[in-house]
């Protein structure tokens, strides 16, 4: 039996790189479920591989590089059944740089532009979002088309984006003073 | 980049994500995200803030800095850890956001135009949004002590799925079947669990056991958790048969679970609950019964544990649920494991001398 005990302090960047990792990963793999498991997954090889970590290192790029390698081992696995970005894509898309600080101030702006969205847009969101129902059970229980669903969903998505672009610059400006 | 572009893509993001694409617009989308790092930008924003819709909904673990405190426990799946300000805020966060919906009710719609980015972007609507960020944030604050109990909302609404159904007198769906005993009536999902001998786990009577769906893993507090709602009593008319106020329910099951990476046994219960439920109310809990043993880690051993509740007079409906649970840092590798329980057996006793059992 392996020895997979994990110190205190590697628990605590373990803890503190976990939504990081999981907007890396669901940008890799865009698909909430396949996101999760390979989240899981990656947590996993990470704590069997505690030991190997420096502690002096760059724990975010640790983790994200193995993340990478379970998104494309998980590729590897799926690839037949399913809509999937070629190897090459996911390699590009992994290269690119993650802001962390943007990503923050992201959080802080979403908070607010989700209270802004109509009732109806809030509606779809929490069955989209917060219970996670699929699409069609959204239209079944709205007794609307999936088409009008996903194109509400696309809407909600297109402001919150827009709003939250705008939204960024004033938390960082009430930030500096 | 180009209006249109960005529409395209925008739009085309969004379906990937609802998982509505066709195979066309896939290769289309796959090509503009080749094409432009302009373009993998304007993903990147729409896939983080998808992530963030995920995460703050509770179905993922949000990150916290880990501290003195024990774990604080809410509404979610997810517990959290408030060790820090900066965990405080994430949790504070995270139970806002779950409170969204009823407390954002008083906003009307027409503060927020259907496109932001048509209808006056830096209008009103985002002027409003600047001038509350920080009241918003102090409104986070009021719910930072509302604690909950610890329950998944799945085995919730299980419950209250069954009891509505086992109330109206309609069919279970697939998972669950209607079985009499007298005048008991249980909806029953056991045998929707039931799996023949597997990863070095034999059963510990018959051909069958239960297994439990994996656990969900919360990093931040160290917690792995599965519950699963086993059997609905519908006992209103075998209450109404008694002359005394004596009912009483005995459960017994044993559990077990197979070898995995993680150092120690789970903790294992079972939890009785006397509901009762009004209409158009939802069903109100009237007492409850948690046992819970920590078991060892030998698959060739079943560890049995047994319940007891008195069933008061005005109740309707007995739950009997089975969790597993995993604590500390081997709960990251819970679902290295698996979990099962087997002879779950059933009594239910009418005025001390009447016994329905064992079901």
């Amino acid at each position: 039996m392996s020895d997979n005990s994990v110190s205190f302090e590697f628990s605590q960047k373990l803890v503190g790189v976990q939504k990081n990792l999981y907007s890396f990963i669901l940008s890799l793999l865009p698909n909430r479920s396949d996101a999760e498991d390979v989240l899981q997954e990656t947590n996993l090889i990470l704590c069997q591989k505690s030991k190997e970590y420096d502690p002096g290192g760059n724990f975010r790029s640790w983790a994200f590089n193995i993340a990478r390698y379970q998104v494309l081992a998980h590729l590897t696995k799926r690839k037949r059944s399913k809509i999937y970005f070629s190897n090459e894509l996911v390699e590009t898309l992994a290269s690119e740089e993650f802001d962390v600080h943007k990503h923050h101030l992201s959080q802080r702006a979403l908070q607010i532009c989700y209270d802004l969205l109509p009732e109806h847009m809030r509606e779809i969101s929490r069955m989209r979002f917060k219970e996670d129902r699929s699409m069609k059970e959204i239209s079944k229980a709205l007794r609307r088309p999936i088409g009008a669903i996903s194109g509400t969903l696309f809407r909600i998505r297109q402001n919150l984006v827009q709003c939250v672009r705008l939204k960024i610059p004033l938390l960082e400006a009430e930030n500096d003073l | 980049m180009k209006p249109g572009i960005d529409e395209e893509l925008s739009r085309l993001t969004s379906q990937l994500l609802d998982g509505e694409i066709s195979e066309a617009d896939h290769k289309k989308l796959s090509s503009l995200l080749a094409y432009s790092a302009d373009n993998r930008q304007t993903y990147m924003e729409y896939v983080h803030l998808e992530s963030l819709l995920h995460w703050e909904s509770g179905d993922v673990s949000t990150p916290a800095v880990a501290g003195d405190s024990p774990p604080k426990l809410i509404l979610f799946n997810f517990p959290f850890w408030a060790g820090s300000m900066a965990a405080i805020f994430l949790a504070m966060s995270a139970i806002w956001w779950a409170d969204f919906s009823t407390d954002s009710e008083n906003v009307s719609s027409a503060e927020y135009p259907p496109t932001l980015g048509s209808a006056d972007p830096q209008g009103a609507s985002l002027a409003q949004a600047n001038d509350s960020a920080t009241s918003q944030f102090e409104k986070v604050e009021q719910f930072e002590h509302r604690a909950l109990p610890y329950s998944t909302p799945s085995m919730e609404e299980q419950a209250r799925s069954a009891i509505a159904l086992l109330q109206q007198n309609l069919e279970p769906s697939s998972d669950a079947i209607l079985e009499y005993f007298g005048p008991i009536k249980r909806w029953n999902r056991a045998h929707a669990m039931l799996t023949p001998a597997e990863n070095g786990i034999l059963p510990a009577s018959g051909s069958n056991m239960m297994g439990f769906e994996k656990m969900t893993v919360s990093v931040e507090s160290q917690t792995a958790e599965v519950e699963e709602t086993i059997q609905v009593l519908d006992v209103r008319q075998a209450i109404k048969q008694t002359s005394t106020d004596k009912a009483r329910i005995f459960a017994a099951v044993k559990f077990n679970q197979s070898f995995g990476d993680s150092q120690e046994g789970a903790e294992f219960g079972i939890t009785l609950q006397a509901f009762k439920k009004e209409e158009m109310l939802s069903p109100q809990e009237l007492v409850r019964s948690d046992q819970t043993l920590s078991a060892d880690r030998d698959p060739s051993t079943w560890n049995e544990l047994s319940s007891e509740l008195e069933i008061p007079h005005d109740a309707e409906y007995v739950v009997v649920s089975l969790t597993a649970r995993k604590f500390g840092a081997d709960s990251l590798l819970a679902n290295t494991s698996s979990y099962y329980a087997d002879d779950l057996e059933i009594y239910l006793t009418f005025d001390q001398k009447s016994t329905i059992g064992p079901i």
